[in-house]
């Protein structure tokens, strides 16, 4: 299926490469702390005779090896399933899933603060779209987020399924200007979408509305 | 020596900072660049292990902080990222990088290039 969205290559494989950067960032970790509790076990067993002390401590590091190696593989599958959300430029998908990973991808950025998803408990919303460009958008809005709330904070993001589509709504946002939460180029992204932005200053969110099926660059 | 490392990865920077104890270092560590300043008013730091992307203080912002307030204080930066820009951020700095995950002598090799390993007491092999 040829792309029928208005936003360029090179955007995509930025976006691409912000997420990749930060992932890798996320899995070198891990692995730093797989290869430090293994050189520690290491140094201990250099000891012909361990005290007690040192095995605790080996079965710490044991531990430890299991822990990061279970955050990789998760790091991993998220990964995977990102890459695969390039696979169709349009297709049907579950909009509390890929914000929920998008959210996951996100929070890999250095400077992320905590995000919760909160459970709206509407069960499944679907929509037709493109996962990609949605993705990135949520990233956006998300790494917005993190630069202009203070550390420690939270940021709820909630989806729903509304007439005529999908309303992701995220809190906190709609306290600021659209012009402080969103580059030109991530409106272009709500457009292509087929969405419009609801900022609520009152209730201070910012609410996403998507279209049950985005209208192709063709009309069909 | 004394050394303090700086890292929001707990679990990797306590056991990096036990391995430096077993090779005669003083390693202390926290994992938030706010604790990194309240350690240097508290303690003499010969040197200042610095994660550069943390959240809220990054590693950058924190040896400038504790340039001022131990001024004799030498830095190593490190990073889980590798990229040019960390590396040319590095250089830019004056202090050496190292990238996640690296070996052990590796990092105590980059130290003994400050030329602050000598004359610090760093002990023999633990």
């Amino acid at each position: 299926m040829t792309s029928d969205a208005g936003v360029n290559g090179e955007e995509r494989v930025r976006f691409l490469g912000r997420v990749i950067a930060s992932v890798s960032h996320e899995l070198k970790n891990a692995l730093a702390t797989v290869s430090e509790s293994a050189g520690l076990i290491s140094d201990i067993l250099r000891d012909p005779a361990p005290s007690e002390q040192d095995a605790a401590e080996v079965r710490v590091c044991a531990e430890a090896v299991a822990d990061e190696l279970r955050r990789s593989f998760g790091i991993i599958g998220r990964l995977n399933a990102f890459a695969h959300s390039a696979d169709h430029a349009i297709a049907e998908v579950e909009v509390r899933g890929l914000v929920d990973l998008t959210a996951a991808l996100a929070g890999y950025l250095s400077f992320a603060s905590p995000v919760r998803i909160m459970d709206t408990g509407d069960g499944e919303v679907r929509i037709e779209t493109s996962p990609l460009q949605l993705e990135d958008l949520v990233y956006r809005l998300l790494e917005s987020a993190f630069r202009l709330r203070h550390r420690g904070s939270e940021v709820r993001v909630a989806v729903r399924g509304v007439e005529g589509g999908a309303e992701i709504r995220l809190s906190e946002l709609g306290r600021y200007r659209l012009d402080d939460l969103l580059s030109e180029e991530s409106r272009h992204l709500v457009g292509v979408l087929g969405g419009h932005l609801l900022l609520d200053a009152e209730v201070g969110e910012l609410g996403i509305r998507l279209p049950h099926r985005i209208r192709s660059r063709s009309g069909a | 020596m004394r050394v303090l490392l700086v890292d929001d990865e707990e679990r990797f920077v306590s056991v990096l900072a036990k391995r430096l104890r077993l090779r005669g270092f003083q390693a202390d560590f926290v994992c938030k660049g706010e604790d990194a300043l309240r350690a240097a008013e508290e303690g003499r730091y010969d040197l200042a292990l610095l994660d550069i992307k943390m959240p809220g203080m990054g590693g950058l912002e924190l040896r400038r902080r504790l340039a001022g307030i131990a001024p004799g204080m030498r830095f190593v930066f490190v990073t889980g990222h590798g990229s040019q820009g960390d590396y040319e951020t590095g250089r830019a700095e004056g202090c050496p990088y190292i990238a996640k995950p690296f070996e052990i002598e590796e990092l105590i090799e980059t130290i003994g290039g400050l030329g602050a390993a000598s004359d610090s007491g760093k002990g023999g092999e633990g």
